[in-house]
């Protein structure tokens, strides 16, 4: 029986266990590619309606990135852009009858977690090498297990604000719906968009300043980036 | 809620995929017909600066180039200015050179039309004044005024220099000419006088002459010599010829 949070298994390939989540995703990636396709074939330099619009959004990304590290946004585009388009994408997916966000299964949203604690390594040592590791001593190397709690932390509570927020949107209204009825779950439904895109909004800027922060190590503290990113989340 | 590990690894896959798909499918072509139409519009404008900077380098070589033809139109100007001013002064001075000759030329022509009118005026006065003198002498013509004139002619012809009467005393024979016939004595005196005069002995012709209207006309050769009112009168009406 679904119990509302854990989601169930479609098939089993081997010993893998393929849950209704990753199977959402893979309609979300196809969607995706297919519209990116559709739109981006017939490209000009005279552009339309539909280029027009896809040529803002994608700038948009941009200018949002370059504002928070305008040398690396070229390269920080595609990770972030992805997240500011995947994430509103699977959060308003559950606002659909019969759908479910696969943002509301803790699975997904820790490896959207994970997916930004490597690439904040990774973006960090492709930016100054090894050397990216260093500012872990910084400026005491007292201060270690708290960089490495920071860092943990910081990833369970991306994980865990993403999932918190979408799965008690999408329990919020069966709840209104199993007790109220039909309809009654419409103005739960509205704030679930809003929040559903707040919540791709903040995934996407905090996976951003966490990743600048790790390009930016030698210019800035990153106990001090770390830090105020995670103030201000819900 | 519980973690399936599974699900984690798929998610993160697939999530990978997706960030080179879109990579691939969305970011790259849209950022790339962005730039492409940026390379345009930067080469566009620096077409445009280009075109810009040329019409300028274009504009300024025009200016300067007016400022010269307006330097030589000015210097041409000038020139034929002046060129003109000593035309004009030399022009001005030939008219002027000109002028002068045809005023002088109308002075001299008018004053030969005032002397022509003056001769003829006086030609026609003096042939009035001898036409009025004869229409009025001519009544008056008679011996006595004859005798007188005689008397006159001799007085006058003994008082003259004597290489005026040269004529007389290498003449032949003397002929008097008279209007009236003289009276003896008269004649007489007039032999007198001009045997004196021609200084040698003459033979005297006298003969009569109503022409003369009164008065004594002397000729001997070719030379005559005389006081009478026609001669006077013709005199008279031709002194403006001498």
């Amino acid at each position: 029986m679904n119990d509302g949070v854990s989601t169930p298994v479609w098939l089993h390939i081997g010993p893998l266990a393929i849950h209704e989540t990753v199977v959402t995703t893979w309609l979300i990636m196809l969607a995706l590619v297919v519209a990116s396709i559709l739109m981006t074939r017939r490209l000009s330099l005279q552009p339309g309606r539909v280029q027009a619009m896809l040529e803002g959004v994608v700038l948009t990304l941009e200018n949002a990135i370059a504002n928070a590290d305008s040398r690396n946004a070229r390269r920080l585009l595609p990770l972030i852009g992805t997240f500011w388009i995947f994430l509103p994408v699977a959060n308003l997916l559950g606002v659909i009858p019969g759908m479910h966000s696969p943002t509301r299964d803790l699975s997904v949203t820790a490896a959207l977690a994970l997916v930004v604690f490597f690439a904040v390594h990774a973006y960090g040592v492709r930016q100054s090498g090894l050397g990216y590791f260093r500012h872990y001593l910084s400026p005491s190397p007292i201060l270690l297990p708290f960089h490495i709690i920071s860092e943990i932390t910081r990833t369970v509570a991306l994980a865990i604000r993403l999932f918190g927020n979408i799965m008690s949107l999408e329990m919020a209204a069966l709840l209104i719906l199993l007790v109220a009825g039909f309809l009654a779950p419409v103005p739960i439904l509205m704030l679930h968009i809003i929040e559903a895109l707040v919540q791709a909004y903040i995934f996407g800027m905090l996976a951003l300043i966490y990743v600048a922060g790790a390009m930016q190590q030698t210019t800035e503290s990153p106990v001090t980036t770390s830090s105020r990113s995670n103030s201000g989340a819900p | 809620m519980e973690l399936d590990w599974t699900t984690v690894a798929l998610e993160i896959i697939n999530f990978i995929i997706l960030v080179w798909l879109l990579k691939r499918f969305l970011y790259r072509p849209v950022l790339n017909i962005v730039e492409q139409r940026q390379a345009n519009i930067k080469a566009s404008l620096d077409q445009a600066r280009d075109a810009q900077a040329q019409a300028d380098a274009l504009k300024r070589q025009y200016n300067e180039r007016l400022q010269t033809w307006e330097q030589e139109k000015q210097e041409a100007r000038h020139k034929l200015q002046e060129e003109l001013a000593r035309e004009k002064a030399g022009k001005l001075e030939s008219l002027r050179v000109r002028l002068d000759q045809e005023v002088d030329k109308a002075r001299a022509a008018r004053k030969s039309q005032n002397q022509q009118w003056r001769r003829e005026t006086t030609e026609q006065a003096l042939q009035m004044g001898a036409g009025f003198a004869s229409a009025l002498l001519q009544p008056l013509a008679d011996p006595h005024l004859e005798e007188r004139l005689v008397n006159l002619f001799c007085e006058r012809v003994s008082a003259w220099p004597p290489e005026r009467l040269s004529g007389l005393r290498n003449g032949g024979d003397i002929e008097i000419s008279t209007a009236y016939p003289l009276q003896e004595n008269a004649q007489q005196r007039l032999q007198e006088t001009l045997q004196t005069l021609a200084t040698d002995h003459r033979s005297i012709l006298f003969q009569q002459d109503a022409s003369l209207l009164a008065g004594v006309r002397i000729a001997s050769g070719g030379w005559t010599l005389g006081l009478n009112l026609a001669d006077e009168l013709r005199g008279f009406a031709e002194s403006h010829h001498e």
